[in-house]
């Protein structure tokens, strides 16, 4: 459903993605994950169309990124816990909004909105959203992103400042989108998190350093949780980075 | 007794008539980190508000037992001493919030000195020198702060919160959006702060973080459910912890079979696992034969230690859900 073939991406003399390559299966939970700085936004931002490649290609639903850069935008959707809402609107208003950027029919809009009326209860479907609590918000923001039926989803730390409770629904409602077919990508610097996805790619200095289950990635590194293997993978590739340096 | 800096007794609050606090009596030892864990809207935010003087409680009272000088007592019933404490917020108190409020388009330097002035500290550039190295933002007195990484923001705004010298410092969610390795650094910077008699109050969504504290206070809906070290706590876990690997098919799915079948107990998703709690070691076999039986015979459900992550959810469940 996603397929990255050597994707380059250059800033002047500054290269953030380093020639990866990768692919994401239909209804496949994909977590990609890196320190920041690592690469990882430049190369989502490059897979929904908002940023050209500087060499190699990204294939979306088979669409290409260089060559059909508005098609793709139709095929993806995007959350992210930074920006989803208009917080001065209300739910209501939001899904329509965003039901109207998409071109979705008026039947599926209305449903949305029944379905959010129901989720939320009448009061808070009738407040802004910016008041609505943090796990609330993160629900209808998901909501509003996949009002156009978009085969793949993006999530760009989604759960970011949500207690565990709220995690987990989140995680429930991720896995009745995935179990439909729609592909998830989803970023987190939280490695319980990762733990959720069925694989993992880890990202450092642009390069992909790490792609698998999780469960293998802990076998690799000889790690109880990811979040060892997490650093073990990138304080490995730090130091092979600092060991070329000292070459040159 | 427990050397406390900060006794917080029957504190109430509440925000047109939605009760935010709800008899909340705590205590911040000194020279300690003490973590405020809790579901959102449990009213850890208020509680830290009233603690910096930010909002008033609508009854209870504070009390400071600062290092120098004298008590600072603050009655809300009266709103007696409220002056007081908003001097010694001022002089002795640090406070970072989950928005790092730095000024982006003002340089590092530039926002250390903002901070340091509105909070009078005093010999600016030995502390700022010793901030520079103790953080290591070594280098970037002169770049524009809304041009760091999240990492480097973080750490500005916990040298703002510093500048000048406090003795107790408040962290509102302080991790939130920062990569693992930056968090780690984050972390080791806050024991050494500790080590030197700093008393840390920190709050987080995040139980790996608070494993990291000295002590811990779970609040929901309004109330403290429990207090202590996080291995006093997870030594009260209330029952068995089984977990059942999800073999084939969607979690989410085993996580609701499993649900039906015992609707009183916690059910939850761990990773692409499901585990729920039993009240004793005596209900395990009844509830393996419920789970073969029922839902099928491949399951292999292993007994697991439980973590702080499993306690918080035990917890919240026992106190009504969210």
């Amino acid at each position: 459903m996603i397929r990255i073939e050597h994707l380059v991406r250059k800033f002047g003399s500054f290269t953030a993605v380093d020639d990866i390559s990768f692919s994401v299966g239909k209804g496949e939970v994909f977590g990609f994950l890196g320190a920041n700085g690592a690469g990882k936004t430049t190369t989502i931002r490059m897979m929904c169309g908002l940023l050209r490649p500087t060499a190699g290609d990204i294939f979306i639903d088979g669409l290409s990124v260089k060559s059909d850069p508005e098609k793709v935008k139709r095929h993806i959707g995007y959350m992210s816990q930074k920006f989803s809402l208009y917080a001065d609107l209300t739910p209501e208003m939001n899904i329509g909004f965003f039901g109207a950027v998409y071109g979705v029919s008026r039947k599926k809009i209305a449903e949305s909105k029944e379905q959010a009326r129901r989720d939320l209860g009448a009061f808070a479907f009738s407040r802004p959203s910016g008041e609505l609590p943090l796990g609330y918000k993160q629900r209808l923001g998901l909501s509003c992103a996949l009002l156009h039926s978009p085969p793949v989803i993006f999530l760009d730390e989604p759960t970011s400042g949500v207690d565990p409770g709220g995690r987990r629904e989140f995680w429930e409602e991720i896995y009745n989108i995935s179990s439909k077919g729609t592909t998830v990508l989803i970023t987190t610097h939280f490695m319980d998190e990762a733990e959720y996805c069925d694989r993992i790619g880890i990202m450092s200095f642009g390069r992909l350093i790490c792609l698998d289950a999780p469960s293998v990635i802990k076998r690799e590194y000889g790690a109880d949780t990811l979040q060892q293997s997490f650093i073990r993978a990138i304080e490995k590739d730090m130091a092979k980075a600092g060991a070329a340096e000292v070459k040159e | 007794m427990m050397d406390a800096l900060v006794t917080a007794r029957n504190v109430a609050k509440s925000y047109c008539q939605q009760t935010a606090l709800d008899d909340i009596s705590v205590e911040v030892p000194r020279a300690h980190i003490t973590g405020l864990i809790g579901p959102d809207g449990a009213g850890k935010s208020s509680f830290m508000k009233i603690i910096l003087g930010l909002t008033g409680a609508d009854g209870g009272s504070l009390e400071f037992l600062p290092r120098e000088g004298p008590a600072v007592s603050v009655c809300f019933d009266t709103a007696g001493g409220r002056t007081d404490q908003r001097a010694y917020v001022r002089r002795h108190v640090g406070y970072m919030s989950e928005v790092f409020s730095l000024y982006s388009d003002l340089s590092v330097e530039e926002n250390l000195l903002f901070s340091f002035r509105i909070h009078k500290g005093s010999d600016y550039r030995s502390r700022a020198e010793w901030l520079y190295a103790f953080n290591r933002l070594e280098g970037f007195a002169n770049t524009r702060a809304g041009a760091l990484s999240g990492g480097m923001k973080q750490k500005l705004a916990l040298s703002c919160a510093l500048m000048h010298d406090p003795e107790l410092l408040v962290l509102d969610e302080p991790t939130t959006g920062v990569d693992p390795l930056s968090r780690r650094e984050f972390w080791s910077i806050l024991k050494e702060l500790k080590n030197m008699g700093v008393t840390i109050m920190v709050s987080t969504p995040y139980m790996e973080e608070a494993l990291g504290c000295d002590r811990i206070v779970l609040m929901h809906k309004a109330r403290v459910l429990e207090s202590g070290t996080p291995f006093d706590l997870l030594d009260r876990f209330p029952g068995l912890l089984l977990e059942i690997p999800v073999r084939e098919g969607a979690p989410q799915l085993l996580r609701r079979a499993v649900s039906d079948l015992f609707p009183h107990f916690p059910v939850y998703l761990s990773g692409r696992n499901v585990r729920v709690m039993l009240p004793g070691d005596g209900e395990r076999e009844r509830a393996c034969s419920t789970l073969s039986k029922n839902i099928s015979q491949s399951l292999k459900p292993v007994t697991v230690l439980p973590g702080l992550e499993d306690l918080f959810l035990v917890r919240v469940h026992e106190g009504g859900g969210q």
